[in-house]
């Protein structure tokens, strides 16, 4: 058979599977797409809060694309274009001192000049090891052991990439590595408010505190991405965050994709030999594949779709081992006007704010996540969108999103009871940074872990379909073994944010995947 | 003036061995302590009238049975007595013993949960295979990753040959072993939260890390990696006290002419033209030597004992970025009698085991939070063992003698220094603690000496008071011993090495950096190497 | 509070050992798990010669038994085990083995299909934990109930006759591999046609509290047909004529196994029968099948060895005296009067050209000496008389 009588089925429409969807029509495949939701791009969209006020529904911030995605799917002319690029983030604190960070440079809060040039070597010096992660999360990575040559080639070039940095930046990464970013901070700095600033990067959308071995690797991971080449820069889509996922689904559907939104999968139709058939719909629809690839969750996948009957018992054990425990929340306001931050300048409110003001405050944060508390120290990521997109609310009206951390998918006391005094804690953390917004608020929301795993479908509401970890990282994500985007079931594979190479919107492990079924399936 | 081939400064078990070793290849070596008595950390002193106690470090477990034997230990008085078991008290009256028999253990689990009982076959087996691989890595010296001479790539060759044997699924454990927190190890294997606070104990000793940190998994080896007597998964008392080890060390290296001068601290390592050449003691006194080793840790021989001058900066902001995150303390004490554990039962074997009285990961993990805050641990980790019923010569007839490990206690206090009500109040956390569980303990107390991590500094010369001579984790172990590019005991002047706990493989009571030293220091002086081997178990 | 004064007692009595401690009159004792069992009783040969001649009785109580019951109890052991569960109808035995992920043999042991949704596993080591890692995703109870159920083994010619005795009514059309279930004084008692002995035999599975009557049942009416009691040294001559396996000695149980290599798939012990590949999914099949690809490691054999002198752990060699085995099982056998073994060959052992030749140490006066015996593989077992398979069984 050819690619160009082969069904390819995708199951979920979120960014991963939409640029893996393109990749294989391109590459000659039929595909065709099958969302649960009304549309696509899954976090990556916008939703109405209330009659007339719009939000982005999770991710509210573009950042850690791969611009050679962007570039060969040819998004700018699928209509993705910026209402505002290069951010800065201006770092709060009680005291009302703010730090404003601006790619490698930074002002603010007394910071003296051995401090600024503290901050420019360790941006430097992480933007290089980012380079390492991003270069080994081009391709699928090895199967450790192996003795096949393109397992054996892709871990020598592992092993090239680390040597070619050179002495310094491989024994910084040979160090770093296994660590946490408090240890790397202390390192290079003695600003507290700084270091803090830089922490809450690691920790965003993961279950971590500044101490949390694992905390280097996600400040690496968020470093890989770059928008139009600048590695680490923030940027706001005109339209909102849906127009990304648009622009996604056009490239999806010009290179002759088929979309069809509605459609929740219900099963994964194996035959009696455990090979594929198709899949099966919730409204009861058969629909016949050759492959099926997955961009859900992979524990989705294998526990709801797959069921664990069809899959020898290790793999079950270890898919219901990987940790998926969202910490992240996310809070939507709409307000009947534009707050006043303390220490912000009415001119950088379009920037993105954040609350971190020491990396003990986020320690703290993370010591009531480990036991499943509420805490009322609340890290956030805020921003208003409306202020570079009229569109979202009535006129001289405003929208706010923000990603609140620390907040534990399996609180103690339940989400049901707990929602509403997260919200409290969270509106009076605002109201310290921004004195009044209380009295600005029209509506808020919060959208807890449960909420977002509700809504998205995404086990544990985790962002990254399973936490970015080492023992989560390279050959044993999501599992060892199915790291290669290949699953155990014959022509079934993964391609969604819990494979390799993790979350972010760099759709690279929809495009590897894609890459790697091209080579398989021809 | 004095010329030897070689001063060793400091007289701990490490500083001890490297010299034995030198002296037994033939050199002219001193050792020079500060205190009046050898051992640094393994140590026995009577402080109290007619009690001898392990003052720090209180069991052998991790003593290279290679160097045991080949510098002949026993012959100088060592004897190492395996003691079994532990047991954890439980807040609801249970306890939850550790048995040294298999059938014994898995039905003590099996109380709790029959599924972990079977579990722990399962998770012996995957330690002890981490054991085995890790095992002859001890008396290596660590390759420099990043360095092209033949040497390295030999030894990376080596070491990636010996992980690619494993096989791939055995590769994957191992990474997840050495990345993932002791917690979310063991739940993977169990689900009885008595069993995962037993075993996670050891995952946290001398670190400043809870079990819910990444990176703690490995340190459950522990259980798995002592020796006594060649048996795997034992340990053992020094008779008379850890004081014995570094009697035996001394008697050594004195049987192979080398010298020991105590009450000998040395304020300088000198340095000519870019070589070591000698050492000045506090009393102006000066000894010259083409080399000279320091078994203090990095901190200290680096900030110290040289002139800055005579170091790098990259060196210097290494030394100053090197962790160490004390976090230990100590209570010695003396008791009138045996305490009663009525929770134990009359006569259980137990009472002769480690004793904790923490039954669940979440408070480990709070007694941690309590470090991070800058507290002692309101509710600490204690590890509990009476030497005495085992080694009855360490007090007087019918008396015993306790050892209390304490996990956690800060270097230094959210409210500044130590003060002498600080340690009191610490001591009696820890009494509080054991008294919960045993009545009549408090009346027993005799004498209590109760060390803070701020003591071990003082006295040992323990910077922060870590056990290890700097933090054990992935960053600071291997090839990062110290420091990346030093990890080959070499000091950045030739002629100078370090041999300390804060050079591969690290703390413990194990000779092993004191050997290691030794070894790449007969090669660079071209002489034959003696140091041992770790002895193959394949 | 659970009770905890086990410490007490490291190693349990089982339910028989009140006559069984009558009859072991040299005192020799083996332990077996939790329990200590009878090595010897009054003379091995004479206790090894009542299996092949008479009837020979011996508790395996601590044998470990897993009770396996829900409605997808038979959905779960075909996922479980290597072999066709659906093929061990109700009222039927089978032998089994099963597997790590790495298709490395766990360790082996009979499942007994008692019926509908009720399985029970009797093996060497304890699976709780891996049946119920196993079992996510199955409604499925796992149970140990080893401690509950006492257990003989009832072996040799004139065991049917014994039981018939008794009153076991029908005992003799019990074909091989079959249970039926009998009241015994008001008390169920599970008999079975199997056994360790390669000769006519049963197994009778009970609650505790009846054993003791059972016993004595057993040796009342089995007095006129010669029954004795054998313990562990006399089984084990009798299981490696009868060519079956031990874990722990003809392999290493995967779940113990530290050393890279030192496991072997069921390929590589001789059990292919017991593996279909052609299931879609049970543990150890991806692994298996990559066997198959690639080719196995080991080569299980049966050897019949020159000379009389057992080959205990002794090394393999080829006519070039290069190493290409080891020998897991050794004795001298009494029946066939041929000097038996199992072994392991490995590379560059070369199954058409070479032969091979055993180093067997054995002592002459305590002194140690050594032979190199050539050896030939045999493939069927070293004893197996007609008798064992005839149904209906020979009554005496």
């Amino acid at each position: 058979m050819t690619r160009k009588n082969k069904n390819i089925a995708i199951i979920g429409g979120g960014h991963n599977s939409l640029v893996s969807a393109a990749y294989l029509a391109k590459a000659g495949f039929n595909v065709e797409l099958y969302e649960s939701r009304s549309e696509v791009g899954g976090m990556a969209s916008t939703k109405e809060l209330i009659d007339g006020y719009r939000v982005p529904g999770v991710a509210h911030l573009l950042h850690q694309t791969d611009s050679k995605i962007h570039k060969s799917l040819n998004l700018n002319k699928h209509g993705l274009a910026f209402a505002a690029s290069g951010l800065k983030t201006i770092s709060i604190n009680p005291k009302g001192n703010a730090l404003i960070f601006d790619d490698d440079s930074v002002t603010g809060d007394d910071i003296t000049m051995k401090e600024q040039a503290e901050y420019k070597e360790f941006r430097q010096a992480m933007k290089k090891l980012a380079g390492f992660f991003k270069k080994s999360y081009q391709t699928a990575p090895p199967r450790l052991g192996s003795d096949e040559t393109k397992d054996m080639t892709r871990l020598m070039s592992l092993g090239w990439n680390l040597r070619s940095m050179g002495k310094k930046s491989m024994r910084q990464m040979l160090k770093y590595i296994a660590v946490n970013i408090h240890d790397i901070l202390n390192e290079f700095t003695d600003h507290e408010h700084m270091k803090g600033s830089i922490a809450l990067d690691a920790l965003l959308g993961n279950r971590l505190g500044p101490r949390t071995n694992n905390s280097a690797i996600t400040f690496l991971h968020q470093l890989t991405g770059d928008l139009n080449g600048v590695q680490g820069s923030y940027a706001i889509p005109e339209g909102g965050m849906s127009s990304y996922s648009n622009a996604l689904q056009k490239a999806a559907e010009s290179a002759g994709v088929k979309i069809h939104t509605n459609s929740p999968v219900k099963q994964i139709d194996l035959n009696e030999e455990n090979k594929i058939n198709g899949l099966i719909l919730e409204s009861g629809e058969k629909v016949n594949a050759d492959i099926v690839v997955s961009g859900i969750d992979p524990r989705s996948t294998f526990m709801c779709l797959v069921g664990p009957k069809n899959l020898e018992s290790h793999y079950v054990h270890k898919v219901n081992n990987i940790r998926m425990r969202g910490n992240t929340s996310k809070l939507h306001l709409a307000l009947s006007g534009l707050p006043k931050f303390k220490g912000v300048e009415p001119e950088d409110l379009g920037h993105r704010i954040i609350n971190a003001p020491s990396m003990k405050y986020l320690e703290l944060a993370h010591d009531h996540t480990k036991y499943g508390e509420c805490s009322d120290q609340l890290p956030m990521e805020i921003i208003i969108p409306s202020i570079h997109d009229k569109t979202l609310a009535p006129k001289g009206h405003h929208v706010l999103s923000a990603v609140v951390n620390n907040t534990a998918y399996e609180l103690k006391e339940g989400w049901d009871q707990s929602n509403a005094v997260v919200l409290e804690n969270c509106l009076n953390q605002l109201e310290e940074m921004a004195p009044g917004i209380k009295g600005l608020i029209v509506h808020a929301e919060l959208l807890s872990p449960k909420d977002i795993e509700d809504e998205y479908g995404i086990t544990g509401g985790q962002w990254h379909h399973g936490e970015l970890t080492f023992d989560q990282f390279l050959m044993l994500r999501p599992i060892p073994k199915m790291a290669q985007y290949k699953t155990p079931i014959e022509s079934l594979y993964l391609c969604g944010a819990g494979s390799h190479p993790g979350g972010g919107l760099m759709g690279l492990a929809g495009r590897n995947a894609a890459n790697e079924i091209i080579s398989k399936e021809s | 003036m004095k010329n030897y081939d070689a001063i060793v400064i400091g007289a701990g078990h490490n500083g001890l061995t490297n010299a034995a070793y030198l002296a037994k290849s033939g050199l002219k070596v001193l050792v020079l302590e500060k205190n009046d008595y050898i051992g640094g950390a393994a140590v026995s002193r009577e402080l109290h009238d007619g009690w001898v106690y392990s003052n720090c470090s209180y069991v052998c477990s991790l003593l290279r049975p290679e160097i045991y034997r080949d510098l002949n230990l026993q012959k100088h008085g060592l004897q190492v007595i395996a003691y079994g078991g532990s047991v954890t008290f439980m807040e609801d009256g249970n306890i939850f013993g550790g048995y040294s028999d298999h059938d014994l253990q898995r039905r003590e689990i099996g109380r709790f949960s029959k599924k972990d009982a079977d579990a722990y076959v399962r998770f012996g087996r995957d330690v002890s295979k981490q054991c085995r691989f890790i095992k002859p890595l001890l008396l290596r010296t660590p390759p420099d990753p990043t360095s092209f001479r033949p040497k390295d790539l030999n030894e990376l060759v080596w070491l990636f040959k010996r992980l690619y044997g494993l096989g791939e699924q055995t590769i994957y454990e191992t990474i997840r072993f050495y990345t993932m927190s002791a917690a979310e190890y063991l739940e993977e294997y169990f689900e009885s939260d008595i069993v995962k606070a037993a075993l996670s104990g050891s995952g946290i000793i001398g670190t400043a890390l809870g079990p819910y940190s990444p990176g703690t998994a490995y340190v459950l080896l522990h259980h798995y990696m002592g020796e006594v007597d060649g048996s795997i998964g034992s340990w053992g008392f020094a008779r008379g006290g850890m004081g014995s080890v570094s009697k035996a060390l001394a008697g050594a290296l004195q049987e192979y002419d080398g010298e020991i001068l105590t009450e000998a601290e040395v304020t300088q390592i000198q340095v000519k033209n870019g070589k070591a050449t000698g050492v000045v003691l506090a009393n102006g006194d000066e000894y010259h030597a083409k080399n000279v080793v320091s078994n203090l840790d990095a901190r200290r021989t680096y900030q110290d004992l040289f002139n800055p001058e005579d170091l790098n900066e990259k060196l210097l902001k290494q030394v100053d970025n090197y962790k160490f995150n004390g976090s230990s303390g100590k209570l010695n004490i003396a008791l009138d009698g045996l305490p009663d554990f009525p929770a134990m039962g009359k006569d259980n074997p137990l009472i002769y085991a480690d004793m904790h009285f923490i039954d669940s990961l979440e408070r480990i993990e709070r007694a941690y939070d309590d470090w991070k805050n800058g507290r002692w641990s309101q509710d600490p980790y204690c590890d509990t063992l009476i030497p005495t019923m085992t080694d009855p010569t360490m007090a007087p007839p019918g008396k015993h003698y306790m050892s209390v490990f304490v996990q956690y206690a800060p270097p230094k206090l959210a409210t500044g220094e130590w003060t002498d009500k600080d340690r009191e109040g610490f001591g009696k956390t820890v009494i509080d603690q054991i008294g919960q569980y045993s009545p009549n303990f408090k009346d027993l107390i005799v004498h209590a000496e109760i060390r803070t991590p701020q003591d071990i500094e003082n006295e040992v010369g323990l910077t922060e008071g870590n056990i290890f001579q700097g933090e054990l984790t992935m960053d600071q172990m291997f090839f990062n011993r110290p420091f990346p590019g030093y990890a080959q005991f070499r000091g950045p002047v030739k002629g100078f090495y370090m041999c300390g706990s804060s050079t591969h493989p690290g703390g413990g009571v194990m000779a092993a950096p004191g050997a290691n030293a030794a070894r790449e220091m007969l090669y660079d002086l071209k002489r034959k190497n003696i140091v041992p081997e770790a002895e193959n178990d394949d | 509070m659970l009770r905890q004064d086990h410490y007490k007692t490291s190693v349990y009595k089982t339910p028989f050992h009140e006559r069984t401690s009558e009859l072991n009159i040299l005192n020799e004792w083996s332990r077996w798990k939790d329990y200590t069992v009878p090595t010897n009783y009054f003379r091995t040969d004479l206790e090894y010669f009542a299996v092949r001649n008479t009837t020979g009785v011996i508790d395996y109580t601590p044998m470990v038994k897993q009770k396996i019951t829900g409605p997808d109890a038979a959905e779960f052991v075909n996922r479980f085990f290597t072999r066709d569960m659906n093929k061990i109808g109700i009222g039927r035995v089978g032998y089994v083995v099963w597997c790590d992920e790495e298709g490395q043999v766990i360790d082996d042991g009979t499942v007994f299909h008692i019926r509908e949704n009720e399985y029970w596993l009797l093996c060497v080591e304890r699976q709780l934990d891996n049946l119920e890692n196993s079992a996510i995703g199955f409604d499925v109870k796992i149970e140990e109930i080893t401690d509950d159920i006492a257990c003989l083994g009832i072996q040799g010619p004139t065991s049917c006759s014994i039981l018939k005795a008794i009153g076991f009514e029908g005992i003799e059309f019990l074909k091989p591999f079959d249970i039926k279930h009998y009241d015994f004084r008001g008390r169920e008692i599970i008999i079975s046609r199997t056994g360790f002995s390669g000769d006519l035999g049963y197994e009778a599975c009970m609650a505790n509290d009846v054993a003791l009557d059972f016993w004595d049942a057993l040796f009342e009416k089995g007095e006129i047909y010669g029954i004795k009691p054998f313990g562990l040294d006399a089984l084990d001559l009798v299981r490696i004529e009868a060519g079956l396996l031990v874990p722990g000695q003809d392999f290493m149980v995967a779940e113990d196994a530290i050393r890279p290599g030192s496991t072997r798939s069921p390929f590589e012990l001789g059990l292919s029968w017991l593996v279909d590949l052609s299931k879609p999914v049970f543990n150890g099949r991806e692994a298996l099948i990559e066997e198959k690809r690639k080719g196995s490691r080991y080569t299980f054999v049966k050897l019949n060895i020159k000379g009389n002198k057992p080959a205990h752990g002794s090394y393999l060699y080829n006519q070039a005296n290069k190493k290409i085995g080891t020998v897991t099982s050794a004795m001298f056998s009494p029946s066939a009067k041929a000097n038996i073994a199992y072994a392991s060959l490995h590379d560059p052992w070369n199954k058409d050209k070479d032969k091979i030749i055993a180093e067997i140490y054995y002592q002459k006066d305590l002194e140690w000496n050594r032979v190199m015996e050539e050896a030939t593989i045999v493939t069927k077992p070293f004893f197996d008389p007609e008798r064992r398979r005839t149904t209906p069984a020979e009554l005496y």
